[in-house]
């Protein structure tokens, strides 16, 4: 395949230089509307192939063959700009003033290695412009991203200042993250706070960038992401950053406030209703426990039962303490932005700087960014041009008391969030004494905000890249070099004043990562247009790609509060060291071919080799190739009638990816985490064993995509849009997989496996309205994809209740179905479960009706959308701009475990409260209940797969953000400022959803007590944005 | 012209080292198998593994997450005492604690990785460490201690299993290591399964130290010791006997007469344990960096039970092991062990608690009296004492000869040192079944919360009944684990489900 592909680029590119004679000389000047000069277009004789293009001041010089007075037409082109055709007459000196090209379809796209025009594409590559989606209350890229363009699934997981929101293209995974030619690590370098199981930070990456800073961002979804350096099979993201634009000096300011309050969130029992439940359902427990009718045979018998409550309690308990208005507030975001932006012919620069400074929802919990870039491109020679590209950010993060605990240590090791649902509403914030008051074995909500939880977090992204103009315009070389390195530290730190784990007890962490990753590459390219028959592009490089990172943490415990983590070596429990170090070399030879055939048939080839250090010399290379074809129909005769269709493209790729090992394949003797200790501890022991053995035949994991897709315009580019259609393979994943049973290393990095992923994407945008004042925009993406195994690791079979074919991982869940509750003196079906046979259990349900409960009653359902959907309107009147913006999904379900405060057996612990959920637990004060009672605990169950008891649907439609502008553009302001837009926005207006949880998007684990996961947030922004 | 030639060096730099062919990794934080394990001192190192699963930290991070064999969780006394007529039935915290103090496994049969099954792999690794000490160049002094370490670890090991789950399938070939064999699930004949532990712990037993310097350290006591409970429990009596008679003949292991004094910090190295899980009351409770622990007075003591350092339990309103009073009721009143269990208290709010309101007598076997004792306590776990080597050779003998005089005065120096109790009464050693009844009795009340009842029972074929007797009538179908369905799942058929399940 690959020596093939390599016949035809040759073949097609020397059949391509042809050589023409040479007599006539036409000068002339290029210019856009405003008159500013245009270098780079391409002037080319129409007919012939012979052709130049502008040089820096726009001008250029073409000597024509033949004599002066013939019927001879000039074409000029550049991308981004409408084509024009010249008669030449008897000129000698045409200046042309190009008119910009307002068609969606000519937008440039950024394709990695070089751009094309929209139109050009014979790849999927959907476009986000950063422009047009309000950035006022947002921090990080990705939170632009919700919706924006079709393919995309973007998840909010966390709604923590800088949590982590998660991108993915057709649901496959983090993709390959390019920065203006350099890899960037996507996932965030969140340090850990030792073994203190309190982890409120779901953090995401990214987040030194800011999204003001963004010029464009486009993602690579198929085949076009094979040419990319290094490991693209989940696709690649390309930011590019604004440049200086030469002319003369702007400035613009851009700031807003930002007003946050809390969206509705779990709703504790207040003091009369904790107080209520807790008896009618400790008295169920009681008889429960002791198989006390209803619960058993033996008869009732409450002579031993005394309640905790007494009515006369329960009356003047009232609401008691608001816990969540404890720790909870409304949040605030000032946002600033300058930047500078201007240049000469010789240089031009861009500069920005950014005061981001939020104040979160949970008390607490805050973020502050400064960033600055420096984009500044020079002109050293007429050959050599340097380009250097420099980004230094701080992040400094107070991380929330919100989330869950990493292990399982219940509700001595909760929160403040957690905490505050916990505590019951009877108990006050302090005691008469004046200190804080305590319940069960949690800290005090109030309390545990006094825990020091900061992480501060600093990057310095540079590159710097040399264009070398070898050939004007036609064969041009780049070198560049990036180097991204990031440095995070996290100051945790427990007072001895604060109840938490059971203890009073000073205890300290602090740990620091690093990481650094490198890009080098060298590329060549040519482009060449050969008449109107074939324009060529092509592109050959190589590249290398170095990571890497390093760690160091200290944990201890007892020192001074005063003193804290700033002097370690004064505490004096027993210090606990940590570190690590790792480095990763990936290296990549590539090359591109893009022929454009009478602008109607394109064609593009690329072929990739790639290579990890991780692997055996002889397995460490492996070829990726590529094909991609494109018909521009509308540009045949036959459709020169159909005034309709004014763009209708089909395009067909098909490409392979590798994936970049995260495996080694070298063997390994490592040191045992377990210490093996003798005389009490005071001989210890870190045995060393065999972790890996040599796997000299693994091998890069190869992804196989196909992807066909139909452009389209109608009614002269009124309606644009595409479909897209495709099918992955995913075949020798490389994983670290389950061994033989009996092999003494669990699992090993393992070729094995096959995945397929198929899916469809639609994205429409339409103009519905345009007059002279007012105008409708709409914007629709749709995306639907599903992926499933089609062979399995060799020794991870599917589990009884599932099939070798089923959907991946958390893609779908198994459950058994329950139907109702358990009603007393009800006969307990036969399959009912020994542990749930007594009153206010759930139903199960004998699904195969053989009047047993096992593995064949076991159902599924989808755990992603069927459906992701993004969907804006922009409406201007006059000088009023309003845009709407939705998102949302369909057809994903979940456990929802913010439910397990619901559960009475939490409550019936006495270590915790619980939500109003409680109320429609069953009991024989409530029979009437819905949910399981008294008598049910989940953990006694036991079965193989879990109930549906906490399944619920994750369908929504979220109103993003609504957007009114109005923009200031005469009278006496213009006087000092070139154009001024105020603007209000609201965020999260409001979701449609059926879900009951905190919010269909947000993570929440399952975890011993329950999880109290950040709330979502509605953001009110008012601002202004001002050029000068 | 000077930057265009920086240029070109960078140009000529970056297809220079592009173009290279190959590129070596560059694997950090971890020994290559070029150079280890070679010397005498890697060796000792490497052998060390074979400790891992013998200690009572929450577990280690292996294959999901591995339990340890006297773990708080899934450890000895979860799985053997809990399970027992000995306990209440405890089931505040649901779960294993439940199914285990019912005797019910069957939820074991839905367990993931974490599951003790997966300690096959441990075996297969004790079998190639054995392999590769053989082929060493160390010394044949250190050859044969580290091996009998590493044999003594995997006999053990499989002794545990087969009391678990029954022969399981295991690699003691290391050639057999990386091939297809290892998904050879079949389980062994137990006669070969039974005879590759015997060989094993003889082997220990003959070359490992009676006293090594480092006291936790398997022993050749230990081995002995195991190779008794293995022969015994396999109805072996003559070699069950042998073996208990050459532990006795170390000369170095007599009676304590100070009972409770075995299960104290102040007292834990004594003439009578061969081996204890050694603790350290500071060793950090979170990760398995540091030393062993014992958390179980935080299971044992009720929530509201004000000890010495410790203001209660973790679970309500008894404990998670908590004796029931049919067993309290079942000592001599003036037996001295029954001290350890707590039949009346004053709560921390300063109600009485007594038998009226207690679901059973709190068990305070290890008293918290380390420093600090928080929470975790440093009182040794005794595993093996030499009371059981007594009881045993005693068993062993009725067995074989009936109640000889000998058999006799072995259970009554037992019950004379540690219960300051008379001989037994004539009606219990009239008959080889009176006296065996009347060790099995013994043995209740001389290991009680030791790990041991539950097999102790099975010996005897009265697990099933000593459970019903004690109000335990929903025990499930076997007393042996069910193997997890994964493991059934990945066993092509070959592996045969527990018997029951």
């Amino acid at each position: 395949m690959k020596k093939k592909l390599l016949l035809l680029h040759i073949f097609l590119m020397t059949t391509c230089s042809l050589l023409f004679a040479q007599q006539v000389v036409i000068k002339g000047k290029v210019t856009d509307n405003s008159g500013g000069e245009l270098p780079g277009v391409n002037v080319v004789l129409k007919g012939n192939t012979s052709g130049t293009s502008t040089d820096q001041n726009g001008d250029y010089s073409l000597t024509l063959p033949g004599g002066p007075g013939e019927n001879r037409v000039l074409v000029f082109s550049f991308i981004g700009y409408i084509k024009q055709e010249i008669a030449v007459a008897n000129q000698t000196v045409i200046d042309v003033k190009l008119a910009t090209d307002t068609q969606n379809l000519d937008e440039v796209v950024v394709v990695g290695y070089g751009t094309t025009a929209k139109k050009n594409l014979t790849t999927a590559i959907s476009k986000v412009d950063p422009a047009k989606i309000p950035t006022s209350a947002n921090n990080n890229v990705s939170e632009l991203l919700f919706g924006r363009a079709a393919g995309l699934q973007v998840t909010q997981q966390s709604s923590q200042p800088g949590g982590n929101i998660s991108v993915s293209i057709r649901g496959k995974g983090d993709p390959l993250l390019v920065i203006d030619g350099v890899v960037f690590p996507g996932s965030s370098m969140e340090p850990g706070n030792g073994s203190v199981e309190i982890q409120g930070v779901n953090r995401g990456g990214l987040a030194g960038l800011n999204p003001n800073d963004i010029e464009s961002i486009e993602f690579l979804k198929d085949a076009s992401a094979a040419i990319y350096g290094v490991s693209a099979a989940n696709g690649v993201m390309i930011i590019t950053t604004k440049k200086g634009k030469a002319g003369r000096m702007s400035v613009s300011y851009d700031g807003s406030h930002s007003f946050s309050r809390n969206m509705p969130y779990l709703k504790p029992l207040n003091a009369q209703d904790y107080m209520l439940y807790f008896n009618q359902l400790s008295k169920d427990k009681y008889q429960s426990d002791r198989n006390m009718a209803p619960f058993g045979t033996v008869p009732s018998d409450l002579s031993g039962y005394t309640q905790k409550y007494t009515e006369q309690e329960i009356q003047s308990a009232g609401q008691g303490t608001d816990w969540l208005g404890e720790v909870l507030r409304p949040g605030s975001v000032d946002n600033h932005n300058i930047s500078v932006n201007g240049g000469s012919e010789k240089a031009t620069y861009f500069f920005s700087g950014n005061y981001f400074n939020q104040v979160g929802s949970l008390k607490k919990s805050d973020l502050t960014r400064f960033s600055g870039r420096l984009n500044v491109s020079f002109v050293l020679s007429k050959i050599f041009r340097l380009n250097v590209n420099v980004n230094a950010n701080r992040n400094n993060y107070t991380n929330p008391q919100a989330g869950w605990q990493t292990g399982g240590s219940g509700t001595q090791g909760f929160n403040a969030l957690q905490a505050a649902l916990a505590y019951p509403s009877s108990v006050p914030v302090y005691n008469a004494d004046g200190g804080y008051s305590q319940f069960a074995i949690t800290g005090n909500p109030v309390s545990l905000l006094d825990i020091k939880d900061k992480t501060k977090a600093q990057g310095l992204l540079a590159n710097t890249s040399l264009d070398i103009d070898i050939i004007p315009n036609t064969l041009t070389a780049k070198l560049l070099y990036g180097n991204n390195s990031e440095y995070s530290v996290r100051d945790f730190y427990i007072p001895v004043s604060v109840f938490w784990g059971q203890l009073y007890k000073a205890r300290a962490s602090l740990a620091e990562t690093r990481r650094q990753n490198q890009t080098m590459e060298g590329t060549v390219s040519y482009k060449k247009s050969f008449g109107d028959w074939l324009n060529l592009d092509v592109v050959s490089g190589v590249g290398q790609y170095l990571e890497d990172y390093s760690g160091f943490s200290v944990e201890t415990s007892n020192m001074q509060d005063a003193i804290n983590t700033d002097n370690l070596g004064s505490a004096t429990g027993p210090k606990v060291i940590g570190s690590y170090r790792g480095v990763n070399k990936l290296r990549s030879f590539f090359v591109r071919s893009n022929f454009d055939f009478f602008d109607r048939y394109l064609l593009s080839l690329t072929v990739r080799r790639d290579g990890a250090d991780k692997f055996f010399p002889d397995n460490k290379y492996q070829n990726f190739p590529s094909v991609s074809a494109g018909w521009k129909i509308n540009n045949e005769n036959f459709m020169q009638g159909i005034k309709t269709i004014s763009t209708l493209k089909l395009r067909a790729s098909y490409g392979t990816t590798g994936e970049r090992p995260g495996s080694v394949a070298y063997g390994a003797y490592g040191a045992d985490p377990n210490a093996v200790t003798f005389s009490n501890g005071s001989v210890v022991y870190f045995p060393y064993r065999l972790t890996a053995f040599d796997n000299p035949n693994l091998r890069w994991p190869i992804t196989k995509t196909f992807n066909a897709g139909l452009d389209f315009g109608l009614f002269k580019e009124r309606i644009t849009g595409s479909v897209d259609v495709f099918t992955e393979n995913r075949t020798r994943l490389l994983s670290s997989a389950t061994t033989q049973q009996l092999s003494i290393i669990s699992t090993s990095p393992i070729n094995g496996g096959h995945q397929r992923r198929k899916g469809i994407e639609v994205s429409l945008n339409t103009e519905n309205i345009k007059t002279k004042d007012f105008s409708w925009n709409t914007m629709l993406n749709v995306t639907h994809f599903k992926n499933r195994w089609v062979e399995r690791f060799p020794n991870d079979p599917p589990a009884q209740y599932g099939h070798v074919n089923d959907p991946v991982g958390g893609d779908i869940i198994y459950v058994y179905k329950t139907n109702g509750i358990l009603q007393a003196g009800q006969e307990v079906p036969a399959w009912q479960p020994a542990a749930a046979r007594k009153p206010g259990n759930p139903l199960f349900v004998d699904q195969n009706g053989d009047a047993k409960l096992d593995y064949n009653d076991v159902v599924s359902y989808s755990g992603i959308p069927k459906v992701i959907v993004g969907m804006g309107n922009n409406f201007t009147y006059k000088k009023f701009d309003l845009s709407v913006f939705f998102y949302g999904q369909q057809g994903a379900w979940g456990n929802d475990y913010t439910t397990l405060w619901g559960d009475p057996v939490g409550l019936l612990s006495g270590n915790q409260s619980g939500t109003e959920r409680i109320k429609d637990a069953w009991s024989t004060s409530n029979p009437g209940g819905t949910l399981p009672g008294a008598a049910y605990n989940e953990g006694a169950i036991a079965l193989d797969a879990g109930l549906d008891t906490r399944l619920v649907k994750r369908d929504f439609l979220r109103c993003r953000n609504i957007t009114l502008g109005y923009t200031f553009s005469s009278g006496a302001l213009s006087n000092y400022i070139k154009s001024l837009r105020v603007f209000a926005d609201v965020q999260n207006a409001f979701i449609l959803t059926g879900f009951k949880g905190v919010d269909p998007e947000i993570q929440a684990s399952s975890i011993k007590g329950g999880p109290a996961p950040y709330p979502m947030v509605r953001t009110v922004s008012l601002g202004l944005k001002a050029n000068f | 012209m000077k930057k265009i030639f920086i240029a070109g060096l960078i140009a000529t730099g970056l297809f220079a080292t592009g173009c290279n062919n190959n590129f070596d990794p560059v694997i950090t934080g971890v020994l290559s198998p070029a150079n280890f394990p070679k010397t005498e001192a890697d060796f000792e190192l490497y052998t060390l593994q074979a400790y891992k699963p013998f200690g009572s930290k929450w577990g280690y991070s292996d294959v999901e997450y591995q339990n340890m064999f006297f773990s708080p969780e899934y450890g000895h006394l979860a799985m053997f005492d809990l399970p027992s007529d000995q306990m209440s039935i405890f089931t505040e915290w649901g779960g294993l604690w439940e199914f285990f103090s019912k005797g019910d496994f069957t939820f074991l049969k839905t367990q993931g990785k974490q599951s003790h099954f997966e300690k096959v792999r441990y075996v297969t690794r004790m079998t190639q460490v054995i392999a590769d000490i053989e082929k060493s160049a160390i010394s044949d002094g250190a050859k044969s201690k580290f091996i009998a370490e590493a044999r003594m670890g995997r006999a053990w090991t499989m002794y545990y299993l087969l009391h678990m789950y029954g022969p399981v399938p295991v690699i003691l070939d290391a050639s057999k290591i990386n091939t297809e064999a290892e998904s050879d699930l079949t389980r062994p004949a137990r006669e070969s399964y039974v005879s590759t532990i015997a060989a094993d712990l003889r082997f220990a037993a003959d070359n490992l130290e009676l006293s090594p310097s480092e006291y936790g350290r398997f022993n050749k006591g230990l081995a002995l010791g195991m190779l008794t409970r293995l022969y015994l429990n396999e109805k072996n009596w003559s070699e069950a006997e042998k073996a208990a008679r050459e532990t006795v003949a170390l000369g170095k292991y007599s009676l304590v007469s100070d009972y409770a004094g075995l299960f104290r910090e102040a007292t834990e190295v004594n003439t009578e344990t061969i081996w204890a899980v050694n603790c350290d009351p500071v060793a950090p409770t979170n990760g398995e960096g540091g030393g062993n622990f014992n958390a179980m007075a935080l299971y044992c003591l009720p929530g509201d039970f004000k000890s010495i350092k410790l203001g209660g339990g973790w679970a309500s309103p008894s404990g998670v092991f908590c004796p029931t009073w049919q067993f309290y009721d079942s000592f001599d009143p003036a037996d001295k062990r029954r001290a350890l269990l707590i039949p009346a208290y004053t709560d921390n709010s300063g109600k009485a608690r007594s038998r009226a309101n207690m679901r059973g007598p709190v068990l305070r076997k290890y008293p918290d009296e380390s420093s600090p004792g928080a929470d975790i306590q440093g009182n040794d776990m005794p595993v093996l004492r030499y009371a059981d080597i007594v009881l045993m050779l005693a068993e062993a003998i009725n067995q074989q000869a009936g109640p000889t005089a000998e058999a006799i005065a072995l259970v009554n120096e037992v019950r004379a040192k540690h219960g300051g109790l008379a001989a037994l009464p004539a009606a219990a050693t009239a008959s080889k079944v009176s006296l065996n009844d009347a060790i099995l009795q013994e043995r209740g009340w001389e290991f009680y919360f030791e790990g041991i009842r539950k097999i102790d029972l099975v010996r005897h074929g009265k697990w099933a009944s000593a459970l019903e007797a004690a109000g335990k009538v929903t025990h499930g179908p076997s007393e042996l684990f069910p193997v997890p369905q994964y493991v059934i799942n990945v066993g092509a058929g070959k592996i045969t489900q527990t018997t029951g399940y």
